[in-house]
């Protein structure tokens, strides 16, 4: 593309079929400890995991996801 | 719904609802704010572009189909925070915690044997989890280090197949050689506070006779971060009194801190001390000003509010679930009565069990999962909430005396700060 570079894909869909694990760490936000978001987290599943899934919802032509 | 912004030249959209992150040049940038119709050949070149993105889910993504059943999914506990101590050796201005009693009246230690019963309590509602997590946090937790130091080692030997991470949250003050040591073998994050300058630090950070702290705890942190490789914030409190506060970050950095977080203070409207919606713009141009000291190749040191995991961060159903409090995170008090979180200790109608009977209260518990996904009316149509999982309810009812409504100038903080770290990850991926 000439106008746009995609710095970051799709992520979000991939956790929507199946839920979250629950595995994560707590993301705190009060200003006493160091106020983590969800945004300073990361996923606990291996990344390779993660990629399944997402080829899995790719491969799916009949994905109920947006 | 989209997200964009222009920061230091660079035009940058989030697709808020896939997490799309697309770096823009001025006429696909004019072509997302210009109005239907008028655009020029450039922008429609550009507009082609943007749908096309939209064709692939990555721009003007709807909501996606949830799985209900996993959003409602038992959710077990797994993280406590153990007030070790509801004492403090340090009495600082801004303070929630009421210099370590919690407004209670009552100062004194966690003995081990409540410690033990807050561990058989976490094992016994974490279902089939494996990470689980326990912060000391007082009060000052190290006035309790031999409670700290037993709640390791039963943790361990009782739940051996069990994943323990252990924090502590530390002011410094009562740290020496041995403490050092055991606190960088068994604690996986080691949170240092302290505010910065010297200046900045001893006005608000003082023992009990009023001398200030800096001089005191600087060698110590330093004796710490230079033995340790496990995970630490040195981390400070910004108030009305340091506006400036990126001096204070730099001056952390000049020390040889590579890991910083300095926080803005949430404190009861009128507070001397509060910031006010009257400093937003101030507040908003030092980050811009410390995104900019970040962009370089390597930087010197890590920013914790501008670390963001773009690629591989939590679920949606964690990024709408937020901090967990009160669900899957509470406190537990020296005496094992057990609250959504250390910010609702002592609060009235927020003590939700006791560790020594073992309940939990399902009524508390079902108002903070009311936070959940739409539960807070300002958070529906904000671009960030994937980002901040709805901001801390306790500053919600700090601020504006209800859990559901959120401090806005939190939120208008952590936008900013989000939109920093976003462009930062921009710069570092796209050169």
């Amino acid at each position: 593309m000439k106008h746009v570079k995609t710095v970051n894909r799709a992520v979000f869909k991939e956790s929507l079929p199946n839920g979250g694990c629950g595995e994560c760490r707590a993301s705190c936000q009060s200003a006493c400890k160091t106020s983590c978001t969800v945004a300073n987290q990361k996923c606990e599943r291996p990344q390779a995991a993660v990629s399944a899934v997402l080829a899995s919802i790719k491969a799916s032509a009949a994905s109920p996801l947006a | 719904m989209i997200h964009a912004y222009e920061l230091f030249g660079r035009y940058i959209v989030l697709d808020v609802e896939s997490g799309a992150v697309h770096e823009l040049d001025r006429a696909a940038f004019d072509a997302l704010t210009a109005p239907p119709g008028r655009y020029t050949e450039e922008q429609a070149e550009a507009w082609q572009e943007l749908m096309a993105l939209k064709e692939d889910g990555l721009l003007f993504t709807e909501p996606g189909q949830r799985s209900f059943e996993a959003r409602d999914a038992d959710l077990p506990l797994k993280a406590l925070c153990l007030h070790v101590s509801h004492d403090c050796n340090l009495r600082c201005a801004y303070c929630f915690a009421k210099t370590g009693d919690f407004g209670t009246g009552k100062r004194g230690v966690m003995p081990p044997g409540i410690a033990e019963k807050a561990v058989d309590y976490l094992l016994e509602k974490c279902g089939g989890r494996t990470n689980l997590e326990i912060d000391f946090f007082g009060g000052e937790p190290l006035m309790a280090l031999e409670t700290v130091r037993h709640t390791v080692e039963y943790a361990k030997e009782i739940a051996p197949d069990k994943n323990f991470r252990f924090t502590l949250t530390t002011n410094g003050v009562l740290l020496d050689d041995e403490t050092i040591e055991y606190l960088n073998s068994e604690m996986d994050n080691l949170v240092l506070s302290l505010d910065g300058r010297a200046d900045v630090n001893d006005a608000l950070r003082r023992f009990p006779d009023g001398e200030g702290s800096y001089g005191a705890l600087l060698p110590l942190y330093k004796k710490v971060t230079e033995t340790r490789t496990g995970d630490y914030y040195v981390r400070g409190t910004y108030t009305k009194n340091n506006l400036d506060f990126v001096n204070d970050v730099m001056h952390l950095a000049s020390l040889g801190f590579s890991n910083i977080s300095l926080e803005p203070a949430v404190l009861p409207p009128g507070h001397p001390l509060a910031l006010t919606e009257d400093d937003l713009p101030a507040l908003r141009a030092e980050y811009e000003t410390l995104c900019k000291l970040l962009q370089g190749p390597v930087p010197s040191f890590s920013f914790f509010h501008f670390n963001i995991d773009l690629s591989h961060g939590p679920c949606v159903y964690k990024r709408l679930r937020g901090c967990g409090a009160g669900i899957e995170y509470a406190a537990v008090t020296p005496e094992g009565d057990v609250y959504p979180c250390h910010q609702f200790v002592g609060r009235d109608g927020y003590r939700m069990g006791s560790v020594l009977e073992g309940s939990f209260s399902p009524g508390i518990s079902a108002r903070f999962r009311a936070l959940d996904d739409g539960g807070r009316e300002a958070c529906r149509n904000c671009w960030a909430r994937y980002f901040c999982g709805g901001g801390c309810a306790a500053a919600g009812l700090t601020v504006n005396g209800d859990i559901l409504k959120p401090d806005r100038l939190g939120c208008e903080l952590a936008k900013k700060r989000f939109e920093c770290a976003i462009y930062l990850k921009t710069v570092h991926m796209s050169g």
